[in-house]
């Protein structure tokens, strides 16, 4: 009988146990790295996610900041009716610390690329008379010095425009500006020096009759269109005050020197004689963009134009600072209507008037800070009790600060 | 067959390859745990890209657009002095595309210049063009196609041009293309320029010679030449 050799029972016995041994040592150490590696992965996602909220601040900041390109000069009034308080349209605004750290930012897509886009036409009244901008003030005239101009075609329902006295961008330098401004706030002080600017909506269009004596002559108007504004909405034009002065029907156009008759001066200035009044086109409603980042329990909440969406779960600290541009006006701040004690200031109540602090706000804030603390999913297994109860949830803290570009300061050049 | 232990060869080789066989599996397993994590989505990252070389771009050309500025002049008694000289006036000449040899009119405006950014990787090359424009609410623009009166008011006319520089300001655009060849860009960026200040500068012609500051310290106040303008400008939002 043919007997084969194999392995006998007590070798396969041994063989195994030692297979278990080593195997039990390597399974050991595989899963500890597995751990390791996992725990790692989410310290990482913790911390990516953490970014991409910052991420999300700074393209929100960069786009707010720019604003209205030279016409951030104005003090834009507006008129929101869905939001209180806030009279002037500014970028940055909304700053709170209740119930929780908040803020608002506010822009349109507007790059003035091209007069297509962002075209500006010359404002006349529908009896070229003298006017006040009060609370639903009548329908005005965009006009233009071309037959038919195709430009004014284009103007539509939905359309938003800031309407301003050209005086700041044409007649004024930044020393002239300086003088207008109120030395502790830098606001211009719009009882004294009325340049007045609003940002209003269209609510409907038709063909305008230019008057008297706008429509005749070399230097007449060719084409103007009746536009009339929405009185209530986001861009309702029911201002509180009269924006700046009243318009002054202007001399007929042409070259023009301050104090003089129709002759250009030295440095052969075309210019509008002042108080004219001209309306920029900065948007649509469908460009317009407001964003607020907020707390609510443990989430962060960021909502453009009343849609809510979920940064980040688990937020323990959320808060936002913002940086004024100097001294002088932190002192405003900070002085004793105020209980902040720093340079970076928290919450537009501190200040005794909220109005005030939210001008100072919109016009003089340089950076904002954002500082976060967001909890983890798992446990610090250093200081778990044997049985894995106990423990504190790991947590990351991350702060930046974005620099917002506020220049407000007219670039006219007589 | 059989060794000399009556023991079957190839039975150790089979230990050997099981045992490789559950450190392989061990590795796979490592290899599938890792991942990598990205701070932003390859579209937002690109879109930096973009944004801060238009930025560049656009900060670059506007330190060099002294040279396309001509100073305003009092304006000469005698005909053709406003038809003349006022349309060169400010950037005047650069927005008509006085500075180009083919001047090439577009969507945003007059080609100002072209070119490529390298970047470091040398695999994201891009691609730009620069335009001006006027800004649209110069008072030329508004008042394009009327007449602009001459000196005192005397018999001569000019027609108000939208090209006019009066208010020393234009619009920068860049667009941004992945290659020379693309149509479509990436992205357009625009910025309002304006003459934030000038002076005029003066300097001695040779290195140790005093220029006109009178400040006995053997140095000018400006670069070589004898009177130079020197012009600074500012993004209107920076």
């Amino acid at each position: 009988m043919n007997r084969q050799k194999a392995f006998s029972l007590v070798e396969l016995l041994i063989s195994l146990a030692i297979s278990i041994v080593v195997l039990g040592g390597v399974i050991a150490t595989f899963s500890r790295m597995n751990e390791g590696i996992r725990n790692a992965n989410k310290s990482s996602d913790l911390t990516t996610g953490m970014r991409g909220i910052f991420a999300m601040f700074q393209h929100d900041i960069y786009m707010s900041s720019k604003g209205f390109s030279d016409l951030n000069a104005y003090q834009i009034h507006y008129n929101n009716s869905a939001v209180t308080g806030e009279n002037y349209f500014y970028s940055i605004t909304g700053l709170t610390t209740s119930p929780s750290s908040q803020v608002t930012l506010q822009w349109f897509d507007y790059n003035m690329a091209s007069a297509d886009s962002n075209p500006t036409y010359a404002v006349l009244t529908e009896d070229g008379k003298a006017a006040s901008f009060t609370s639903s003030f009548p329908a005005l005239l965009f006009c233009s010095t071309i037959l038919d101009d195709p430009r004014l075609s284009t103007i539509a329902q939905g359309d938003v425009y800031v309407i301003y006295n050209g005086d700041l961008l044409y007649e004024y330098d930044w020393t002239e500006l300086r003088d207008n401004m109120d030395p502790t706030t830098g606001l211009i002080d719009e009882t004294a020096h009325p340049i007045g600017a609003g940002i209003v909506e269209v609510e409907s269009v038709s063909d305008g009759v230019i008057p008297d004596p706008y429509n005749a002559g070399p230097k007449a108007f060719k084409t103007a269109k009746r536009v009339q504004f929405r009185s209530s909405g986001t861009f309702g034009n029911s201002f509180t005050v009269n924006l700046g002065t009243p318009y002054v029907p202007p001399q007929p156009l042409g070259t023009y020197m301050a104090g003089a008759v129709e002759s250009p001066s030295a440095s052969g200035n075309v210019r509008f004689p002042p108080d004219s009044w001209f309306a920029r086109k900065v948007g649509t409603l469908d460009t317009f963009h407001r964003v607020t980042y907020r707390l609510d329990s443990d989430t962060i909440i960021r909502t453009e134009n009343n849609q809510d969406m979920i940064l980040s779960t688990e937020i323990s600290n959320f808060r936002i600072t913002v940086g004024l541009s100097d001294a002088t006006i932190t002192d405003a701040w900070t002085g004793s209507a105020s209980s902040d004690s720093s340079d970076w200031v928290t919450d537009e109540s501190d200040m005794a008037s909220s109005s005030v602090a939210k001008e100072l706000l919109g016009k003089h804030a340089y950076a904002l800070r954002v500082e976060l603390e967001k909890r983890s999913l798992f446990k610090d297994t250093s200081d778990t009790n044997a049985d894995g109860s106990g423990g504190a949830l790991k947590s990351r803290k991350m702060s930046q600060t974005f620099k917002v570009k506020n220049a407000h300061i007219p670039l006219a050049n007589k | 067959m059989k060794n000399l232990h009556n023991l079957k060869k190839g039975n150790t080789m089979v230990l050997v390859l099981l045992c490789m066989l559950i450190f392989m599996s061990m590795i796979v397993g490592f290899t599938f745990d890792a991942r990598s994590q990205s701070i932003f989505n390859s579209g937002a990252k690109l879109h930096n890209f973009y944004r801060v070389s238009a930025e560049q771009i656009l900060q670059t050309e506007r330190s060099e657009m002294s040279a396309y500025w001509v100073t305003p002049n009092t304006l000469d008694s005698g005909g053709g002095a406003i038809a003349d000289a006022m349309p060169s006036w400010r950037f005047g000449g650069l927005l008509r595309g006085d500075y180009s040899t083919t001047p090439t009119p577009g969507k945003y405006g007059m080609l100002l210049s072209e070119g490529d950014v390298e970047q470091n990787n040398g695999l994201l090359n891009l691609h730009y063009k620069l335009w001006v424009a006027n800004n649209p609410d110069d008072p030329a623009y508004l008042m394009n196609g009327i007449y602009a009166v001459g000196y005192d008011g005397a018999d001569e006319y000019a027609i108000v041009d939208p090209n006019w520089d009066t208010d020393g300001k234009v619009v920068l655009t860049v667009e941004m293309f992945v290659n020379d060849t693309a149509t479509d860009p990436v992205l357009v960026l625009s910025h309002m320029v304006a003459v934030s200040g000038a002076e005029i500068v003066y300097a001695g012609t040779e290195p140790a010679q005093e220029g006109d500051d009178s400040s006995a310290n053997n140095q000018g106040t400006g670069s070589v030449g004898t009177e130079e303008l020197s012009l600074s400008t500012s993004l209107a939002q920076d």
